[in-house]
């Protein structure tokens, strides 16, 4: 069984109150149950012999007083004179003394023939004059046999029931003998026992006694709802066959919705001959009342102890229990790694200073966690923006990278990326993210003019978070739209060796929140990984261009060459080259001096960067006036007219030239395309050369294919290139 | 926990809609249960009935009445309805019990029945008016007398009250109960009894007690009457009229079984003879809102030995009166030496020696005893105060009257036409020829000869006249001697007989022909 702590604690009260308070109930209810027992078999025992007592007294009376008036003169001279009338009336008179309903007075049958001591004499007694003053039940007549035992000397009293469910006591002497006549009599007195002579004992005692001749209840206090004596009754005969063996015999009965304990006994004359039954009735809640008080007492307090038991169980298990399991709840939450929980206890014993020191730890834990949180997001941060940084020459796309990344980073809305340009002295938008239609480059800063300029020139990050309040914030046109407004803004400075390159500008932290110390952290942080990222991509450039031209230089041609044949055979696509040659470029060198031949190449540069395809043809330096284009998945026609389109263009181009001269640049190029006309770099190359010598052997200032050039042509053409990867000897 | 929260939760809910339920059943009907009880006549044992409908049945006493409205009151708890025991009175005196105890018995059983309230009637006054006061202080219910006053002031009895309200179910829903006394209290009574008290008229006490309902806001109003519907028309018409809204009377032709209207006035019977073998119940259903009443329903009640269970505290108290009366009615008071007949439609010696202990009693010149007094014989031997009381069980004192000669001749005249009881005669003699009665000349008596202390009646003179309070107050078939003038007033006559019989000793009455009847039967 699973039980819980606080249940546990109410059990364990309750138990710990219920098993001795149970204990004591049951101790005290079966003492206190033993006493009254006692305490009962006492009281019936008295209230018995009170009853018996009666009886023997009040037999004790009549027969004294009997005794006493059966010796007056006047009954004896009666007697001597054996007249029946004058008998009588004395005993009449005796009703004063005696209060009885009979009187009989037997006499010898045959007083001359018998012996006053005839042992037969008992049958020899007959009436000899009697006053009944009610009428008269045979059952009340002495048997001879205690005829006979009164003749012989003994007297005789005893308590006679006889019909009509009256009992009477009932006296029967013998007279003195010493007469005259020699004539002894016998006196037989029955007085009626009234009712009123046990309702004494009821109304001393409150127990009701009945009174049974051998079966039926003769007397009563009792009284049944009817109002009616409950005599008439027949005694039961379980009490009967009880009381062959026992003195007494108990059973309980439900009177009247009372319980009674009714206690039978027999009824005993003098001699211990039976007379009857009696039964003595006693309420059982007269005996249990007191025991009924102490045992209702200790119910009473059993049943408040139990209930303070459990309230203090209760109230002990809701200050420890339930706190206990506000910590097993938050506990839980902060091992799944949700430290904001807090436990809600406000007290000020050991249980709240516990929860405070568990609130701290929360608190601390939850800090380092964001911290561990934030930190982790920072390299994660680093690390993706320098892996993104890391694949992408390309500046315009790397600034974006980098722009994008950061504002992600930060949480912001938009930013820009401002850069240093040396010539001009100024530091120009180079890139914006966030910002509504086409970003131009049109924003520039002096060092030291607005936040940006602040941030440059000071080499320390700004951050305002009240933009619009803040004096040096300079509004550019964007600015002024009232949906893009700018709320705050943290300006970073790009530094390489302590050197600022440029400002980034993160724009509008979400939330409404403004930027804060963290986001300076990892914005410096990014900063300084995007000013490396961006000074290598400067320094890659620098190290594949041409210092003049800015175009790609001869080495960088061949790997690119060798990427692009490998594309096109992945992807079965087309590529051609282009090979193209400045057509008396000497002349111009000669004629007008080096820095005019420098102008020369650099404008040709130009213009072929221009015509090309940007971003996919790559345009390259072959060396000293050649250049060289590969054309990726362009086929024969196409780069015939890309040649073309180079040749018109340079053809159209006017270079200014000294004295106000204009001067002509006319180009001869050579084609080949993979691989209708091989699909070797060096064969390509080898082609395009051949084609470009063909176009400068035929008039120059054309474009020749290499499928143009004529089989034999083609094959000399080829034995004029001196080696692979170098460029041919200037004619 | 929660589970546990739950399940007490739905168990307020549950218990608030039934609680709200049986609110809204209450509002819609005010249920009230009106018992009757009362002509109880001090029958707080059973007694076999003798008359119908309960004949030769064990029928009344408290234990099993008390039984009976416990039920009754049970029964009305459980239909939520308001319960109020009405009682007409008539209770106290009346049996050995009531006169031996002084009707304590009664009234100490009575408190255990809840009554509500009860009304005075005539016959609590037969015990004299100091005992009846004293019964009053110990009842634990209002006894109700709107009409009795005392005689030197005019001031009420502070044992007694007007009226009693009830609040049912103290929501403010009140019934006023007026309590009215009999009129014929005064004239009904032995006059000692009733010398302190004045009887307010019906009118003015009906004023009274409609503008005390109206000030303590009754809202439903009950006269508690003994008037009988048959009978007493007037007062009937009164209460009607003044608006009561239920009348409790008594039914004496055994046809009313409960309930009927009276134009707006529910009247409700209780039978004039139910010493306890019967109760009116009537359930009255109002309107919550106006608290009027728009239906009820009624039935009788009967209190049977046999159908109910006895009430077992009831019976232990009277238990301990039995008893206590038991050792008083065993008490020897002489001995009778001769059977002693009671009268019926002869002379007898129970009936001379009772008359002549009346002319003993109050001095008188001729004492009259009416047979219908004398309920049982007495065997010879001894005599006891229980032989003695169920002989002569009626509460009547001796009383003498001044009576004119032709009255008397007039009285006996009358009794000598009846059928049943003739008039036990001392002090004088009468002979009657009842075939006179069927002479053509219906005006001539049929006394044949009347003499007083053996001298011919004189018709135009008057004669001191011993009676018992019955006769005089006109009742008993001699309305004749209700104007006789009283002279004065004795104790009761069974006592006083009693009394007589302890000097005595030995009674041994005869027939001496006081009342000889001639002709031919």
């Amino acid at each position: 069984m699973n039980l819980k702590l606080s249940h546990k604690i109410i059990l364990n009260f309750a138990v710990v109150l219920i098993i001795p308070m149970l204990l004591s109930v049951y101790l005290v209810s079966s003492d206190l149950a033993e006493r009254s027992e006692r305490e009962i078999d006492g009281q019936l025992a008295f209230t018995t012999k009170i009853v018996n007592r009666f009886f023997y007294r009040s037999l004790n009376t009549i027969q004294l007083q009997l005794n006493l008036l059966a010796e007056t003169e006047k009954f004896r001279s009666a007697l001597e004179k054996g007249e029946a009338g004058e008998i009588t009336a004395v005993i009449k008179n005796w009703e004063s003394k005696l209060n009885y309903s009979f009187i009989d007075v037997y006499s010898r049958k045959n007083s001359a023939a018998a012996a006053p001591n005839d042992s037969h004499g008992a049958d020899s007694y007959e009436v000899f004059t009697s006053v009944h003053k009610t009428k008269f039940s045979p059952a009340l007549t002495p048997s001879a046999e205690i005829l006979g035992r009164v003749a012989r000397g003994r007297n005789h009293s005893s308590i006679v029931f006889a019909g009509e469910q009256k009992a009477y006591f009932r006296c029967v002497i013998k007279t003195l003998e010493n007469l005259r006549s020699s004539s002894s009599f016998i006196i037989s007195v029955c007085v009626p026992i009234p009712n009123d002579s046990i309702d004494a004992i009821k109304d001393i005692t409150n127990i009701d006694v009945t009174i049974y001749d051998e079966n039926i209840a003769v007397l009563s206090t009792r009284f049944d709802p009817a109002g009616k004596r409950t005599t008439g009754v027949k005694i039961s005969p379980e009490a009967v066959a009880a009381l062959e063996k026992e003195t007494s015999y108990r059973t309980s009965e439900k009177f009247l919705s009372e319980h009674t304990m009714n206690v039978y006994s027999k009824i005993l004359d003098q001699d211990k001959s039976f007379r009857g039954y009696m039964c003595v009735i006693v309420p059982r809640e007269l005996f249990a009342m007191a025991s009924m008080y102490v045992i209702n007492n200790l119910y009473i307090i059993m049943a408040i102890s139990l209930l303070l038991a459990t309230m203090s169980g209760y109230l002990l298990s809701s200050n420890i229990a339930a706190p206990l399991k506000e910590f097993a709840k938050i506990a839980h939450i902060t091992s799944e790694g949700d430290f904001k929980q807090k436990v809600n206890i406000e007290r000020s014993d050991e249980i709240g200073e516990l929860a405070t020191a568990f609130n701290k730890m929360g608190d601390k834990l939850d800090r380092y966690n964001e911290s561990l949180k934030r930190k982790m997001f920072e390299v994660t941060t680093l690390y993706e923006v320098s892996q993104s940084m890391n694949f992408l020459n390309n500046k315009d796309q790397l600034l974006t990278i980098i722009l994008t990344k950061m504002i992600d980073a930060l949480n912001a809305e938009k930013g820009s990326i401002m850069l240093y340009n040396a010539e001009e002295c100024l530091i120009s938008c180079e890139m914006a993210v966030g910002y509504p239609g086409k970003f131009e480059r049109r924003v520039k800063f002096a060092p030291g003019e607005g936040k940006a300029g602040q941030a440059f020139s000071t080499g320390n990050t700004i951050i305002s978070n009240d933009i619009q309040s803040d004096s040096s914030f300079v509004r550019t046109q964007s600015t002024h739209n009232t949906d893009n407004v700018t709320r705050n803004m943290m300006c970073v400075p790009m530094k390489t060796k302590d050197e600022a390159i440029g400002v980034i500008n993160i724009v509008n932290k979400k939330g409404g929140e403004g930027f804060n110390d963290d986001d300076k952290a990892l914005a410096a942080s990014l900063c300084t990984q995007a000013a490396m990222t961006i000074e290598n991509a400067r320094l890659y450039e620098l190290s594949i261009t041409d210092g003049m031209t800015r175009l790609y230089i001869h080495r960088f041609f061949q790997i690119r060459l060798d990427e692009e044949i490998k594309r096109s055979k992945r992807y079965s696509a087309p590529l051609s080259l282009v090979m193209t040659d400045i057509d008396h470029f000497k002349k111009f060198n000669d004629t007008y001096g080096h820095q005019v031949g420098d102008m020369v190449l650099i404008k040709v540069a130009d213009i072929i960067r221009e015509t090309i395809r940007n971003e996919v043809d790559i345009a390259c330096r072959y060396g000293g006036e050649e250049f060289a284009i590969i054309a990726p998945q362009t086929g024969l026609e196409d780069a015939k007219r890309m040649a073309e389109r180079i040749r018109i263009a340079v053809e159209n181009a006017e270079l200014a030239g000294p004295n106000g001269k204009s001067l002509k640049i006319t180009l001869s190029l050579g084609i080949s395309t993979y691989p209708i006309n091989s699909t070797e770099k060096k064969d390509l190359i080898l082609k395009a050369d051949s084609a470009m010598y063909h176009s400068k052997e035929n008039g120059r200032n054309m474009a020749t294919h290499f499928s143009e050039v004529p089989e034999t042509e083609s094959k000399g053409g080829a034995s004029k290139t001196e080696s692979e990867g170098r460029p041919p000897a200037r004619k | 926990m929660k589970k546990l929260l739950k399940s007490i939760f739905y168990f307020v809910f549950v218990m608030l809609f039934i609680i709200s339920y049986s609110f809204i059943d209450i509002a819609k009907t005010t249920k009230v249960t009106f018992v009757v009880s009362g002509i109880l006549q001090g029958n707080i044992v059973s007694y076999k009935a003798s008359g119908e409908p309960y004949r030769g049945m064990m029928v009344g006493g408290m234990p099993f009445l008390i039984s009976k409205i416990s039920e009754l009151r049970k029964k009305a708890q459980k239909n939520r309805s308001a319960f109020y025991l009405l009682d007409c009175g008539d209770d106290f005196p009346g049996t050995a019990h009531s006169y031996y105890s002084q009707c304590r018995a009664v009234v100490d059983t009575m408190n255990l029945m809840g009554v509500s309230a009860m009304l005075l009637g005539n016959r609590e006054f037969d015990y004299g008016f100091e005992v009846l006061k004293a019964r009053a202080a110990e009842a634990n219910f209002p006894i109700l007398a709107a009409n009795v006053r005392n005689k030197k002031n005019g001031e009420p009895f502070g044992e007694f009250r007007d009226e009693a309200v009830f609040d049912v179910n103290n929501d403010g829903f009140k019934i006023a109960v007026l309590g009215i006394t009999p009129p014929e209290t005064l004239t009904d009574s032995t006059i000692k009894n009733v010398s302190e008290i004045a009887m307010k008229g019906e009118t003015e006490t009906i004023e009274l007690f409609k503008k005390k309902a109206a000030e303590s806001g009754a809202d439903f109003t009950v006269a508690l009457t003994q008037l009988d519907y048959e009978k007493d028309k007037a007062l009937l018409d009164l209460l009607v009229k003044s608006g009561i809204n239920m009348v409790v009377g008594l039914d004496f032709t055994n046809q009313m079984t409960g309930v009927r209207k009276a134009g707006e006035t529910t009247l409700v019977a209780l039978n004039g003879f139910a010493k306890g073998a019967q109760l009116t119940k009537i359930e009255i259903l109002f309107d919550s809102e106006t608290y009027k009443p728009f239906d009820f329903c009624a039935e009788v009640v009967p209190v049977v030995v046999n159908q109910v269970e006895p009430d077992g505290d009831c019976a232990r108290v009277i238990a301990d009166y039995l008893r206590k009366l038991d050792a008083i009615m065993n008490q020897v008071i002489g001995e009778a030496e001769v059977d002693l007949k009671r009268p019926f439609n002869e002379e007898t010696n129970f009936g001379n020696l009772i008359a002549d202990y009346m002319l003993r009693a109050a001095s008188a010149e001729i004492a009259l005893q009416n047979a219908g007094s004398f309920r049982a014989d007495i065997d010879a031997g001894d005599v006891t105060v229980g032989d003695f009381y169920n002989a002569l069980p009626f509460d009547n004192d001796i009383v003498l009257i001044e009576v004119p000669g032709h009255v008397l001749h007039d009285v006996i005249d009358t009794t000598c036409r009846r059928e049943r009881g003739l008039l036990q005669i001392a002090g004088g003699a009468y002979s009657y020829d009842p075939n006179l009665a069927q002479s053509p000349d219906k005006t001539s008596s049929v006394i044949t000869n009347f003499t007083i202390a053996s001298r011919e009646i004189e018709l135009n003179r008057n004669y001191r006249v011993a009676t018992n309070s019955f006769l005089s107050s006109g009742q008993g078939g001699y309305p004749q001697l209700k104007n006789c003038a009283i002279i004065e007033c004795f104790d009761n006559l069974r006592e006083t007989s009693m009394r007589f019989i302890r000097e005595d000793k030995i009674l041994r009455p005869v027939i001496e022909g006081r009342i000889i009847r001639t002709g031919v039967k």
